[in-house]
């Protein structure tokens, strides 16, 4: 049974629009779509921080930024600038993307200062610190997660939709797991209708960072008032990050220790074989 | 897709192949892109895409990791509607 | 000022000529909406589970709904009444602009009873009803009297008219409107026959008032948006309309064909979109306001028209082992001259081919034989010959013949293209609709083949019970509306709740909404109860129960309805024999 109204679902949505080829009339739709139906916040990139913000004027709705996005390889201060700029802008929530390379290397004062940074430039805004988990190892992700709430970030996300992964509910269960009931855990990239959101919410996401938003929202009616139909329960294979695992996409090391776990896999006599 | 690629069926030569394989050759072969007919930007299946081996749906068995074998017979349909 | 609705619904006696107006307090509106809703709850006030659909006491209810004339595909309209055909309480919906007309005539509905001394037709204009003479236009098919009536009117009126069908009160006659648009099943045309009534014309230009303009603006905008970039209403429907679902339905082995003893049809490409796309189609057509635009305007050598549909084709097709796409399209053609529904005629024509194959009934008709299609139609139409025989339905032919069992009908309706051996939810939908054999009051073919709007295993009963409740509730709600079904395929509840909010000032949760088509689908229970209908006609042919297909995906499948009934009646609160629980009925207020 899905305990779940659709006001609480509304508030748990960053309706999203990212791509690099969004024009103006993509984000006036982004707007209007938010103010309809009472999305928690649209969340954007910088250059429509101010624009989206004049347009939400007295609907609730908040602007959420991104910073540092998608590579989060740039410098601290660089993204120091973009966090305290759009905060200027009228942005009330700031998802920055860790410096992943740093992270691998395990320089965790550098990751860890580096967020610091921009949790003081975005000061009262809050920020949610992005790991991109298809680029990372469970050890990785526990530890992207821990640093993110030493410098004080309030959520931590799973992707920024254009790496690796989107978002699987075993990352976001690792992720809550990690950073407690307090802090947020935002699950991020390919949730394409209610089944994969209500997924990641039982996982433990408090938020969802979602372009098919409304979909979402309608598919909450049709679950609710039939959930047996809808939510048999899933091939375990069809919603685990290993299944997925692309050498195209990701580092060796990574793509490795995928298939790796595939391949020591509790459920591999039952549902076939994966890996390679 | 069939207004597209000019025919309405193609013959691969392979046996073990993934979908996500099969589908890749058959782009290859008839040299136009269609696969954005059947998936999204992430290489994931589009709602209402349908892909049949033998007469059975792929998402009750592996996705587009589903294996078919020389001699099976694939069905692509685009996402459809009706009543 | 009230919006939406126009707040007039006109109730005519045909007999006496007197006019009432209909009051309908702002709490029913709220309770049922408009189309069908209102036009279901108007009926239960006014007639009983005994009347006789074709006297002249019956009433037979026009109804539109809060949205028609405002948003897109807002042309539609739905006839209301009990049907010659099942018995039931009926609605047949039907495309086109004469939804939009009745409104910019200054009308929501209209609800006719008695019975005309001679022919006559009704137009409105202006808010106003005026009976007019028909006996020039009476014996003339749909497309000679929507033109003869508006050489008398104008050339702007809207005509909903019955042909020849209607006149001669063939139990399956269809209304049509708009030329070639068709509130086609169950015998509505049949009804307007009994009563000497041989066309609605509706003219006029009043707006509809809209409560919130600009959110209605910015909505519109934003829909059409949502419908071009979705595949189905942007794309597939657009290109192939809904006869792309012949190569896939038969891919599912699940195509019935020779009056459903098999699931695959050899021939099926020959009739399929993409082959009436390459050898038929002059362009597509679209109804009021509509961006999918999934109609065909076709040509044959000989003749044009509208169609055919995915049911035509198939009615006309591989149920009865014909490939020919033109003698199925001109069989259609025939259909919307001579006002028959095509899935009647069809599977009638199916069942008697069987009939006839096993000796039981000594006419000759077989399987194939396409050259005949066009005679067996018209002398349907005119009950001459064979036609005699057909005009009675597959149910009423098959039980004179002392094989009941090769009527593939619930409750006395044919039921249409998807053999429910393929899809286990379809067979609960059948046999749990409301006005017999229908594949729109639920149409569960969505999740279970087409993947829409997730997928799901067609062969599992798991929680279908649920679902076909569901998609029952809903449907009802968009008829109540009067929109389009082909929109779900865009848009969810949610989006009907804002359309309702911008379009009426109405503010409607989902729940609410929900609510709503809920208590519609339990008040035409109730009619059908009292009717006599209950779990035991909640069932399907013998066929679906004992035989099985030996080639194609679905095969060696057997319906399991004993799975999914009890948990359907517990999930709607109706007793083990399908009757609605006080608690049920409490807490709907009926």
């Amino acid at each position: 049974m899905i305990d779940l109204d659709r006001e609480t679902l509304v508030k748990m949505i960053d309706h999203t629009e990212l791509n690099a080829h969004s024009g103006e009339k993509k984000i006036v739709n982004l707007c209007s779509e938010a103010r309809s139906f009472g999305f928690y916040a649209v969340c954007i990139n910088g250059g429509y921080t101010r624009f989206a913000k004049e347009l939400l004027a007295g609907s609730g709705v908040l602007v959420c930024t991104v910073v540092g996005f998608p590579l989060g390889a740039g410098t601290g201060s660089a993204k120091s600038f973009e966090a305290a700029e759009a905060v200027r802008n009228g942005a009330a929530e700031i998802d920055m993307v860790v410096n992943v390379g740093a992270l691998r290397d395990k320089k965790l004062d550098f990751v860890r200062d580096d967020i610091r940074a921009v949790v003081e430039a975005s000061r009262p805004a809050l920020v949610k610190v992005i790991l991109e988990t298809g680029f990372l190892t469970d050890e990785e992700i526990v530890s992207g997660c821990r640093l993110a709430v030493e410098a004080g970030a309030k959520f931590v996300k799973t992707s920024t939709g254009f790496g690796a992964f989107g978002a699987f509910p075993a990352h976001v269960q690792l992720m809550r797991e990690t950073v407690g009931p307090e802090i947020g855990v935002k699950a991020s990239g390919g949730i394409r209708n209610f089944k994969d959101a209500w997924r990641l919410i039982q996982a433990g996401a408090s938020r969802l960072g979602v372009s098919a938003s409304v979909g979402i929202v309608e598919g909450l009616s049709l679950y609710k008032f039939a959930p047996a139909a809808w939510l048999e329960e899933e091939v375990p294979c069809h919603i685990c990050p290993s299944r997925f695992a692309n050498l195209d996409k990701q580092p060796k090391a990574v793509y490795a220790y995928y298939k790796k776990k595939c391949s020591t896999c509790p459920h591999l006599e039952q549902y076939n074989k994966f890996y390679e | 897709m069939r207004l597209r690629l000019r025919t309405a069926a193609i013959e691969i030569s392979g046996d073990d192949l993934t979908i996500m394989t099969l589908l890749s050759l058959a782009e290859e072969k008839t040299g136009r892109t269609f696969l954005d007919e059947l998936l999204d930007k992430d290489k994931g299946l589009l709602t209402g895409t349908i892909i049949l081996v033998n007469g059975e749906n792929i998402r009750l068995g592996q996705g587009l990791q589903t294996r078919v074998k020389a001699g099976d017979s694939v069905a692509l349909f685009s996402p459809a509607g009706g009543g | 000022m009230m919006t939406g609705w126009m707040g007039k619904i006109v109730k005519i006696d045909l007999g006496s000529r007197k006019q009432e107006t209909v009051a309908v307090s702002d709490e029913t509106r709220r309770r049922y909406l408009g189309g069908r809703g209102l036009g279901v709850r108007l009926y239960c006030d006014l007639c009983l589970s005994t009347t006789d659909p074709l006297a002249a006491e019956n009433a037979l209810i026009f109804m539109t709904g809060p949205l028609t004339g405002t948003v897109m595909t807002s042309g539609r309209y739905q006839v209301v009444s009990r049907s010659p055909l099942t018995g039931t309480i009926f609605d047949s919906s039907s495309g086109g602009h004469f939804g939009a007309a009745l409104k910019g005539a200054g009308i929501d509905g209209l609800i006719v009873q008695g019975r005309a001394e001679t022919p006559v037709y009704l137009s409105l204009h202006d808010g106003q009803v005026e009976v007019r003479d028909a006996s020039a236009f009476w014996g003339l098919d749909t497309q000679q009297t929507q033109k003869g009536i508006q050489a008398e009117t104008s050339s702007k009126t809207a005509v909903a008219c019955i042909g020849p069908a209607g006149e001669n009160r063939i139990i399956f006659a269809a209304i049509m409107n708009d030329k070639d648009r068709a509130a086609g099943r169950g015998g509505m045309g049949a009804i307007m026959g009994s009563k000497n009534l041989k066309a609605i014309a509706a003219g006029g230009s009043r707006p509809v008032a809209v409560s919130d303009p600009e959110g209605y603006k910015t909505l519109t905008a934003r829909l059409e948006r949502i419908v071009d970039k979705n595949p189905v209403t942007g794309k597939s429907l657009q290109v192939l309309g809904t006869s792309v679902l012949v190569n896939i339905i038969n891919a599912h082995g699940m195509f019935p064909t020779e009056n459903f003893r098999r699931g695959v049809f050899n021939d099926a490409e020959g009739t399929s979109g993409e082959k009436i796309a390459e050898t038929l189609l002059l362009r597509q057509s679209a109804c009021y306001k509509c961006p999918i635009g999934c109609g065909r305007t076709t040509k044959t050598r000989d003749k044009n028209g509208e169609g055919p549909e995915y049911e035509t084709v198939w009615a006309f097709g591989a149920h009865l082992g014909i490939s020919d796409l033109t003698a199925i399209t001109e069989a259609n053609y025939a259909c919307n001259e001579l006002g028959l529904d095509t899935i009647t005629m069809g599977s009638t024509l199916g069942c008697a081919m069987e009939l006839s194959e096993t000796g039981s009934w000594k006419e000759s008709l077989r399987w194939g034989e396409a050259g005949k299609l066009m005679d067996w139609v018209t002398d349907t139409a005119y009950r001459r010959g064979i036609g005699a025989e057909l005009a009675l339905g597959s149910k009423r032919l098959a039980a004179k013949y002392g094989r009941p069992e090769l009527a593939m009908q619930v409750k006395g309706m044919e039921i249409p293209a998807y053999d429910p051996r393929g899809a286990q939810g379809m067979a609960l939908s059948y046999a749990t609709s409301n006005r017999g054999g229908c594949h729109m009051r639920a149409y569960i073919i969505a999740p279970e083949i087409l993947g829409h709007p997730v997928f799901l295993d067609r062969f599992s009963t798991v929680g279908k019970a649920e679902l076909v409740a569901l998609f029952q509730d809903i449907s009802a709600v968009v008829d109540s509306t009067v929109l389009c079904r082909f929109l779900q395929f865009a848009v969810g509840i949610s989006t009907f709740t804002e359309m309702l909010r911008t379009v009426t000032g109405l503010d409607f949760s989902d729940e609410e909404l929900l609510k709503i088509g809920r208590r519609i689908y339990t008040l035409e229970r109730q009619f059908n109860n009292r009717a006599g209908f209950g779990r035991a006609d909640d069932t399907l042919p013998p066929r679906f129960f004992n035989e099985e297909f030996e080639t194609g995906s679905s095969r060696h499948r057997r319906v399991r309805l004993d799975e999914m009934l009890d948990d359907y009646y517990a999930s709607r609160g109706w007793d083990r024999n399908g009757v609605p629980l006080p608690q049920t009925l409490a807490d709907l207020g009926l």
